[in-house]
């Protein structure tokens, strides 16, 4: 089902599917995450912690990059 | 148990199909059921047939000369495999495909799929994208064995393995049944190596193996050996 916007228990590969845009954020926050083979398993939570990010900064700019669908870069 | 048509929309080459179509595909198809270890072809037989795994589990290897075997794929439910014959004439099966556990699959001769791509322009083009898709795995497969090591290798296969197979538990680990043996062939190294490795990251908690079954416990710590991540 689709979310209105990403939710800390969706998986990567949901959030990427439903919002392609997203991809620039993964990358930003220097995440493997787009391209990754566990893509579909691992959750945005557990990707913050297993990455050690600010998950509120980190979901922040998720949603910001879910309003912009034309959006190819991302300032962190 | 008759294969519903509608169900074969699961399978990549055939997601932009027709329900008429989706119907010949089964019309013109026929239903293999194998046991455990029995082979739906053999590597060098004519390519006759498309296989798509209804059910079940498969795997394609190659044997070289010697006798040596080499894992290539791992196949699940809903996959094409042994489309060659489709796409080129007279083609032979470059693998073989042997049944994992009892596994039914959907053969479609080739020369109607190869008809039917005359006049379904997104079966070529899907067929195409499934092919490219192959090289590239096969690229990178073959950049790995000239260039990593045998660690990265076994942690890329272990990878690749959970992408199709894994299952995720309620304590968040992912769980996946394959056979050291198969791990060893996919990622070009011996059946000691692989249980070496596989030892080696037990012991630093990353995964539980088994005979037959590994359990991740830290799939971030594999992904960093796989793509050797900084720590």
């Amino acid at each position: 089902m689709d979310q209105l916007q990403p939710q800390l228990y969706q998986s990567v590969q949901e959030v990427l599917n439903q919002w392609p845009q997203t991809a620039s954020v993964f990358q930003a926050f220097k995440t493997a995450c787009t391209g990754c083979y566990l893509a579909r398993f691992c959750t945005l939570k557990e990707v913050a912690g297993s990455y050690d990010l600010q998950f509120d900064s980190f979901l922040e700019k998720l949603i910001e990059a879910t309003q912009n669908p034309n959006n190819q870069r991302s300032d962190i | 148990m008759p294969i519903e048509p509608m169900n074969l929309r699961r399978v990549s080459v055939f997601q932009n199909a027709t329900d008429e179509d989706l119907r010949l595909f089964v019309q013109n198809g026929v239903e293999r059921s194998l046991e455990e270890g029995e082979f739906f072809f053999f590597q060098g037989d004519p390519a006759a047939y498309a296989y798509i795994l209804v059910s079940g589990r498969a795997k394609l290897l190659q044997t070289n000369p010697a006798g040596q075997q080499v894992n290539l794929r791992t196949i699940s439910e809903w996959q094409v495999f042994g489309a060659l014959g489709a796409v080129r004439e007279n083609a032979t099966y470059p693998a073989s495909a042997q049944a994992l556990e009892q596994s039914t699959a959907l053969a479609i001769k080739s020369d109607y799929l190869h008809e039917m791509m005359q006049t379904r322009p997104y079966l070529s083009f899907d067929l195409m994208k499934l092919m490219t898709g192959y090289i590239q795995e096969m690229q990178e497969r073959y950049r790995e064995l000239a260039t990593e090591k045998v660690e990265r290798r076994i942690a890329r296969a272990l990878l690749r393995l959970t992408e199709k197979m894994g299952v995720k538990t309620e304590d968040g680990y992912i769980e996946l049944s394959f056979t050291r043996q198969d791990l060893a062939e996919m990622s070009g190294t011996t059946l000691y190596t692989v249980s070496r490795v596989l030892s080696e990251w037990e012991r630093h908690g990353l995964v539980e193996a088994g005979r037959e079954r590994v359990t991740i416990r830290n799939p971030h710590g594999i992904v960093q050996i796989a793509e050797e991540l900084e720590k």
